[in-house]
């Protein structure tokens, strides 16, 4: 009885031994792959991170052809030289003289890819008018 | 320059009470206001300057003008030329290529050939007293008959001329290319221009909103006011406004001196910031043999654009870019509303009937400014830069 409690004792400790080793081993494949997973993870936020930083670079340039004066239509359009203009592919047709003033907000709105609206739209006016806008005359 | 006169402003006082001047000048009305009465001189002789400025640049009836002399050089040429320009010329033209890739093409600064020969080619109160010849233009859509040569040898090379007529007998048949907006190019850093052989370019689409815009902020930069610039009822504002509503302008069809009653509809508005515009095919006809012509041309064409609208008024972020709207909505005729609303354009358009479509923010107007229509309006009796 002693003897086959003893061995008893040794099958047992022989087999918690290997359930330690097998946890021990599933563990560290957790481990492992949480690891590697965090570093997808991580390498997918760099991935991300980098491409934001991109669209942020090439929408900088392209706000800075907009503003730059002499970058015209025709150059950026002929020559090709304004790599923000060919790669963004906006402002295009480039600023105007009127970004000679520097009050007038006139002078991004020339310079802009489209038509561009008001600020505020107009009023209707309860007061005589000062001027007349028409067809010429 | 020959008419001037001075009046206080009419709307209610808030902060300032603006300050008038009106007069004629390049065949137009100007209008301009100030904020501070004390500046009204000294923004008149900037305006001025502005003015005889962009006249030497860009008028088309101008023998010495470097428009006119772009064109001469054109003229003749065996193939596209370039030419040195002035900052302000090349400027011009650049804000005339974009207006015209904003619009498809529909505003084209290179109709200034068929213009001249559909007999706008002088100063439009001269045009009036002119007996036109009965000379039959045709003119060629840009793409499908683009040889310069074609232009020469129908004679373009020895035709007209700023101010000189067709130059044409009676009977004769001459084809007149619109060569299309793509095929002239600006560099205004290096101040050339490059036009193909035989166009003549006209800048009246956009050139007087580029200018107003220009000029109101010059103005109110200097003085430190808030600063009206009308050129031919093509309204730039800068600077603080005389009230909190803003600027009041009367729109109509034609652009007259507030003294003088208006025909068709009316409505007064009132913007604080950036431009409004008007384009109307019931100012600035002229009789030519049987019909009846209007100065917006339809560039594919060639010929007036179709009387969908009589009057088209565009508020926009600028004078400019309100003009080029309310000029390719002529052009564009029943396409215009859905436009217009897309690009969210306030608007007021105006059909031949008389009836008024306010779009995209623009205010309705109230049934007492809805009068009368009148299509045939011949209240215009001048020329512009165009």
């Amino acid at each position: 009885m002693d003897m086959d409690s003893r061995e008893n004792r040794d099958r047992s400790g022989a087999r918690d031994s290997a359930r330690r080793d097998r946890a021990a081993g599933q563990a560290s494949a957790r481990q492992l792959a949480r690891a590697v997973a965090e570093r997808e993870q991580g390498r997918r936020r760099l991935t991300a991170t980098t491409v934001t930083a991109s669209f942020a670079s090439v929408a900088v340039a392209g706000a800075l052809v907009a503003v730059l004066p002499g970058a015209t239509h025709a150059s950026a359009k002929d020559s090709g030289t304004s790599s923000g203009t060919s790669s963004t592919g906006t402002a295009s047709s480039g600023s105007s003289g009127s970004s000679s003033t520097s009050s007038n907000s006139s002078s991004s709105s020339s310079s802009s890819s489209t038509l561009q609206a008001p600020a505020s739209s107009p009023g209707q006016s309860s007061s005589g008018a000062s001027s007349t806008s028409g067809g010429t005359s | 320059m020959s008419e001037s006169s001075a009046r206080p402003g009419r709307a209610a006082r808030v902060d300032a009470q603006p300050e008038f001047a009106t007069w004629r000048a390049l065949g137009m009305l100007i209008q301009l206001g100030v904020t501070d009465p004390a500046k009204l001189a000294r923004a008149r002789a900037l305006l001025d300057g502005d003015l005889a400025a962009l006249d030497r640049a860009c008028s088309r009836f101008r023998p010495d003008s470097e428009l006119v002399a772009v064109g001469n050089a054109a003229r003749g040429a065996p193939g596209p030329v370039t030419v040195p320009v002035s900052e302000l010329l090349a400027e011009a033209v650049e804000v005339s290529l974009r207006a015209a890739e904003l619009t498809d093409g529909d505003v084209d600064p290179t109709v200034g050939g068929v213009m001249a020969a559909l007999g706008y080619d002088r100063d439009f109160a001269q045009l009036e007293a002119v007996t036109t010849a009965t000379t039959m233009d045709r003119c060629v859509h840009p793409g499908v008959h683009n040889d310069p040569r074609s232009s020469l040898q129908a004679g373009l090379g020895g035709g007209a001329g700023p101010g000189t007529g067709s130059g044409a007998g009676p009977g004769t048949v001459r084809v007149r290319t619109i060569p299309g907006w793509r095929s002239v190019s600006v560099d205004v850093a290096a101040g050339k221009l490059t036009v193909p052989a035989g166009v003549q370019l006209d800048l009246g689409a956009t050139v007087k909103g580029w200018a107003a815009d220009r000029s109101a902020a010059k103005i109110a930069d200097c003085l430190g006011c808030g600063v009206l610039v009308s050129l031919g009822g093509d309204t730039a504002v800068a600077g603080p406004p005389p009230t909190e509503a803003g600027w009041p302008i009367r729109v109509q069809d034609t652009t007259l001196p507030l003294e003088d009653a208006p025909d068709g509809p009316t409505q007064v508005v009132s913007i604080r910031v950036g431009g409004l515009a008007t384009s109307s095919t019931a100012a600035r006809r002229w009789h030519r043999g049987g019909d009846v012509l209007h100065h917006i041309l339809d560039p594919r064409t060639g010929l007036p654009a179709a009387p969908v609208w009589r009057t088209v008024s565009v508020a926009a972020a600028t004078c400019a870019d309100a003009n080029t709207a309310a000029t390719a909505a002529i052009i564009r005729g029943h396409r215009a509303p859905a436009w217009l609303t897309s690009l969210n354009l306030p608007a007021r358009l105006v059909s031949q009937e008389g009836t008024v479509t306010a779009l995209a923010g623009w205010p309705q107007p109230r049934p007492a400014t809805r009068a009368r229509a009148r299509v045939e309006d011949e209240g215009a009796g001048a020329g512009d830069t165009r």
